[in-house]
């Protein structure tokens, strides 16, 4: 837990014009508050985890622009019965401070073909997720899994252009913790058509040492929006260790119109060339936000085919989420 | 524990309904509205209940949704230092979801231009003919009112008779544009002054 306030505090006093800039302007902050109930009927645990987090985006300028921006997430989160745990804990009633996002931002001229660098610990970018932030939510696309953690420390490229805009990371591949482990380290990048089209479609590429394994991923998304529905396909192709892999994720949802309503169909397939089996699932879930503060989701995981020596998987998520 | 009761007592509603990662500067957009522009200087401001008030007083029958209170950003779009314009992003219901409009306002506070961030409607393609946008570029706050139906939250014959189209979206538009030009001058009132005197 120290170690991680060491890192919050030396990434703050790191952000040029952090310490000189009025420390309230342009400062963006929410406690985000939230309890999460998993039902898992294949092994017969139920398991609870409660988030108490704060979560600022702070714009740094000058008299003439814009310098850089600083998203910081900090979150308390306590486990109750969780198995298997993920691997920032130590047993399955534990309890840590995470850093979620904690990365700071130097703008460029926008006339300079000088990217955007950025600093700290941040999302991979790479499929789906690049341009649909899933963080602090049950909806999930596989990043963690597909690339061995979802999130890492390094330096990021990034620009938007007039017709494109594209992201390229170097990575240390310590995952929560600032440094290289076994020589490990992650390159990942996306290119993509503009983010906010009704049409999306990207490129990723991911290279890494993580885990003392090698690992190559390419991947192709697209998104499309028609009226009030929403279509997500990303397939993504490589190898861990030599063994090849696939993965497959295809999403349809609906918001109402007046937005507070999301219903969401997922199909997920997993393919790895050592199991006799793939793997498939999907996902049904929904999230209703009456307002800016109140948010909840409840979504059912059911797999109908798994590799063998695994058990299938049925597990009810339910999650209320208060922001203020 | 302690520092989280502390963030309780200290905590300012100033919320954002998705986490502050998901935020997006307009960049592309703001490039196709001033193609010629340097850089740009960002507002953070609050858009609160009394916010929503003044909303209902100056345009009766119009309301704001909740997404649209909480931390908003206004856009100085600066050139050679010198302040050449405003974007401001605003959402607006629509009978396909919210509909997202990055606007262009001059420093007199009149409209420059306007281009869709989000926009599910099928009629979107007759909005962005010049034919509407020049019934509304160079109109301030209360030249646009006069657009308004009596039920005010229309648009009325005089707009009606300079477009081919009375869909739905042109009402959007119309009360997103007013509601934008109200929310810049009130709300970032202060922050803009400096640029107000710099105008030609």
């Amino acid at each position: 837990m120290n170690r991680s306030f060491g890192y919050l505090i030396f990434c703050l006093l790191s952000l040029p014009g952090a310490v000189f800039a009025n420390s309230t302007d342009n400062l963006r902050w929410s406690v985000d508050n939230s309890v999460r109930l998993n039902i898992n009927s294949t092994n017969n645990i139920t398991s609870r985890n409660y988030f108490i987090g704060l979560d600022s985006h702070k714009v740094f300028n000058d008299q003439n622009k814009d310098v850089g921006y600083s998203v910081v997430q900090l979150y308390y989160t306590k486990l109750s019965n969780q198995i298997p745990f993920p691997f920032m804990f130590g047993h399955a009633d534990d309890e840590q401070i995470i850093i979620r996002e904690a990365h700071y931002n130097f703008l460029t001229n926008r006339n300079s073909l000088i990217p955007n660098i950025r600093i700290g610990h941040f999302t991979l970018p790479f499929g789906l997720e690049d341009s649909q932030d899933t963080n602090g939510r049950l909806l999930d696309y596989g990043h963690g899994k597909n690339l061995g953690t979802k999130l890492d420390w390094g330096l990021l490229a990034n620009k938007v252009h007039k017709h494109f805009e594209y992201k390229l990371s170097y990575s240390l591949g310590g995952k929560d913790d600032p440094k290289s482990k076994d020589g490990s380290y992650i390159i990942t990048a996306r290119i993509s058509s503009l983010s906010h089209l009704d049409l999306n479609f990207g490129f990723s590429i991911y290279k890494a040492k993580l885990d003392n394994k090698a690992r190559e991923r390419v991947a192709l998304d697209v998104k499309y929006h028609l009226y009030q529905w929403t279509i997500k396909n990303e397939l993504a192709y490589g190898n861990t260790d030599n063994n090849a892999s696939s993965y497959w994720l295809f999403e349809m949802n609906r918001l109402s119109v007046n937005e507070q309503w999301k219903v969401y169909l997922q199909y997920i397939f997993e393919d790895n060339h050592q199991q006799m089996q793939s793997d498939k699932k999907l996902v049904l879930g929904t999230r209703y936000s009456p307002d800016n503060h109140w948010d909840f989701s409840m979504q059912l995981k059911q797999q109908f085919q798994h590799p063998e020596n695994n058990d299938e998987l049925e597990l009810l998520q339910a999650q209320l989420r208060y922001r203020f | 524990m302690k520092l989280f009761g502390l963030l309780f007592l200290l905590v300012i509603n100033n919320s954002l309904a998705d986490a502050f990662c998901s935020l997006r500067d307009p960049v592309s957009q703001i490039n196709t509205l001033y193609p010629n522009h340097e850089s740009y200087i960002s507002f953070v401001k609050k858009i609160s209940h009394q916010t929503r008030k003044i909303v209902q007083e100056n345009l009766p029958n119009n309301d704001l949704h909740f997404g649209e209170l909480g931390q908003h950003t206004l856009y100085v779009v600066t050139k050679k230092q010198q302040a050449i314009g405003y974007v401001h992003v605003r959402s607006e219901q629509s009978d396909w979801g919210l509909v997202e409009i990055v606007w262009a306002i001059d420093v007199n506070f009149k409209i420059v231009d306007f281009t869709f961030q989000r926009c599910r409607s099928p009629e979107k393609a007759e909005l962005i003919k010049a034919e509407f946008k020049q019934a509304i570029i160079g109109r301030d706050f209360e030249l646009l009112k006069l657009y308004l139906a009596k039920d005010g939250i229309s648009a009325n014959h005089t707009l009606l008779s300079q477009i081919n189209t009375d869909s739905n979206l042109v009402n959007v538009v119309l009360r997103c544009a007013l509601k934008t030009l109200l929310l810049t001058q009130v709300v970032w009132h202060d922050e803009l002054k400096q640029f107000t005197q710099q105008k030609p």
